[in-house]
């Protein structure tokens, strides 16, 4: 690989980087907190390769102590592969088929703190899925019983015929993603994949995670709703 | 010979240089420019879900890579061996407990750890105790422990077990390299020993540094995707019941998926069918070795040195945390 090269890789890196950092780009991938640490990392590459190309060290490219005689490994190569995959596929955020994937699989238990009441009100309760399956799953569900819920995702199904409303939640990046979802009873007209929508209702009694049935929603409205930037939790 | 060398490569093919970077230049903006045609093509879940999981591990990983690029790169250039061997203990034999108690002082991801090793062996540390180093870092760092602390809630004992265990792995193994891995060990020196590391300029180390690691890092992203995308959970969680099988799969799984120290308690969290002992295998194996790792190290130490190496840290890890599981969970 020759030292212009070596530079173009670093530079497209960069830029890559750069580009998914200062739009929403990189919220499919990582968490937000992940934005200045990932415009530093273009802006540092981009000197970096612009430094390459202005001052070429002769002495410096040669050998690597290595003797097939390569100045760098031809694994470097690969260091172009994330940017095209961005630029050509531009792969979305975790959606369906991720959560229809995982979806046998453990939630998260409920905080240890004390579980609060449902703030009083008299619409609807905006609460977040995973939330909505712990409180059904502690105390028999007494903090969401009788009240008026709306949850907010997307649509995920299973091969039952059933739909979802889901999301999914991220620590660190999607490598580490794990999804919750509830399934919607009482309508039938199931939106499209990966739709999202906001669902409102009431909690089916008896029902939770690890139960005997799946923590569900019984729908008495069902609105579409635009996908946030963020979709992860 | 840093004369003599560049120019018998320029003199060989000076023809096939310039082609090379038109070829790249050409490549990349083909795909600029053709990403209308190509999308529908593959535009395809299983494919969608591999590229989001590659591209996210690879875009959580670069700025720790880039930080643990710089680090390296100002010891390799401004830290001389005099100065360094002051701060490290003469005998390795000591040595190696006192790198395993610096790792708490490097809150990076595991990316960061193999060039900042790399470069402490450059400047004359010896190998065993660099290597100790490089399996205390991401472990036992502050980032990690309370990361730990919060996927666990009321669990204190999973903190200090997962601390107590990665010490141990990194000290032992160490000591173990010492003991008996003294050929090995010869053989990293020679191979780290790079003498123009000290004439290089810092941006030029950086850069150096930065092209050796990069590539190892984006395969080992490749295959920790496909195995996160094409393995389903449920293959994991039906050997959760067996106490041997369970531990076993974890410390397996913990290889395959490579994910980054600071984010894999939440992910260990969720094995609830697992002993708690199986979770803390997955705990200490991940950040001492994982694909990605291995794939790095294979980089930068040699493919003959990861194949001995790679096991020998993962026994030392599984048998350390079984060990301490057994004792405090």
């Amino acid at each position: 690989m020759t030292r212009t090269t070596q530079a173009l890789v670093v530079g497209f890196l960069g830029a890559v980087l750069l580009r998914l950092a200062l739009g929403d780009g990189y919220l499919r991938y990582v968490t937000d907190w992940m934005k200045w640490p990932l415009i530093v990392t273009g802006v540092v590459l981009l000197g970096l390769t612009a430094w390459m190309l202005l001052r070429p060290e002769p002495g410096d490219e040669g050998e690597d102590d290595h003797e097939h005689g390569h100045k760098v490994p031809a694994m470097t190569w690969l260091a172009i592969v994330p940017g095209v995959i961005v630029f050509v596929a531009s792969p979305p955020s975790l959606g369906a088929y991720l959560a229809e994937r995982r979806a046998g699989d453990p939630v998260a238990a409920a905080p240890d703190a004390e579980i609060l009441p449902l703030p009083a009100s008299d619409g609807p309760v905006d609460v977040e899925v995973a939330e909505f399956m712990w409180r059904a799953g502690v105390e028999d569900g007494s903090t969401i019983k009788g009240r008026d819920i709306r949850l907010t995702g997307f649509v995920s199904t299973d091969e039952k015929g059933n739909w979802y409303v889901t999301r999914i939640a991220i620590a660190c990046c999607a490598a580490d993603a794990s999804a919750s979802r509830v399934r919607v009873e009482d309508y039938d007209d199931a939106p499209e994949r990966d739709a999202w929508v906001a669902v409102t209702g009431r909690w089916v009694e008896g029902t939770a995670p690890g139960g005997k049935s799946e923590t569900a929603i019984e729908a008495t409205s069902v609105e579409p709703r635009e996908a946030p930037a963020n979709t992860y939790q | 010979m840093s004369t003599k060398a560049p120019e018998r490569a320029a003199a060989e093919k000076p023809g096939f240089q310039l082609g090379q970077t038109e070829i790249v230049a050409i490549v990349l903006l083909v795909v600029l420019l053709s990403q209308r045609w190509l999308l529908p093509l593959l535009d395809h879940d299983l494919f969608n879900t591999w590229g989001t999981i590659f591209v996210a591990i690879v875009v959580q990983s670069a700025p720790f890579l880039l930080g643990g690029v710089l680090l390296s790169a100002l010891i390799s250039t401004f830290l001389s061996e005099k100065a360094l061997s002051k701060i490290v203990p003469k005998s390795p034999a000591l040595g190696v407990p006192v790198a395993g108690l610096a790792g708490i002082g490097l809150p990076g991801c595991e990316c960061a750890a193999v060039p900042v090793t790399n470069s402490l062996i450059r400047r004359g540390v010896a190998p065993a105790v660099a290597l100790t180093f490089m399996l205390a870092a991401p472990a036992v760092n502050p980032a990690v422990l309370v990361s730990t602390a919060v996927a666990f809630p009321g669990q204190p004992m999973m903190v200090l077990a997962r601390f107590m265990a990665s010490m141990i792995t990194a000290v032992a193994v160490g000591w173990l390299m010492l003991a008996r891995g003294k050929l090995l060990l010869e053989r990293l020196t020679n191979l780290g020993r790079d003498q123009h590391a000290h004439e290089r300029s810092f941006l030029g180390n950086v850069s150096h540094d930065f092209l050796h690691a990069s590539g190892f890092l984006v395969l080992g992203a490749m295959l920790a995707a496909a195995v996160n995308t094409f393995v389903p959970r449920s293959v994991v969680n039906t050997v959760a019941g067996q106490a041997v099988l369970g531990i076993l799969t974890l410390a397996l799984f913990a290889f395959i998926v490579a994910l980054c120290s600071e984010s894999d308690a939440f992910v260990a969290a969720s094995f609830t069918a697992f002993s708690d002992t199986a979770k803390l295998v997955f705990l200490v194996v991940g950040p001492a070795m994982d694909i990605k790792l291995a794939s790095m190290e294979a980089g930068h130490f040699g493919m003959g040195f990861a194949l001995r190496f790679v096991p020998l840290v993962i026994i030392t890890a599984v048998a350390s945390a079984v060990g301490i599981g057994w004792w405090l969970l």
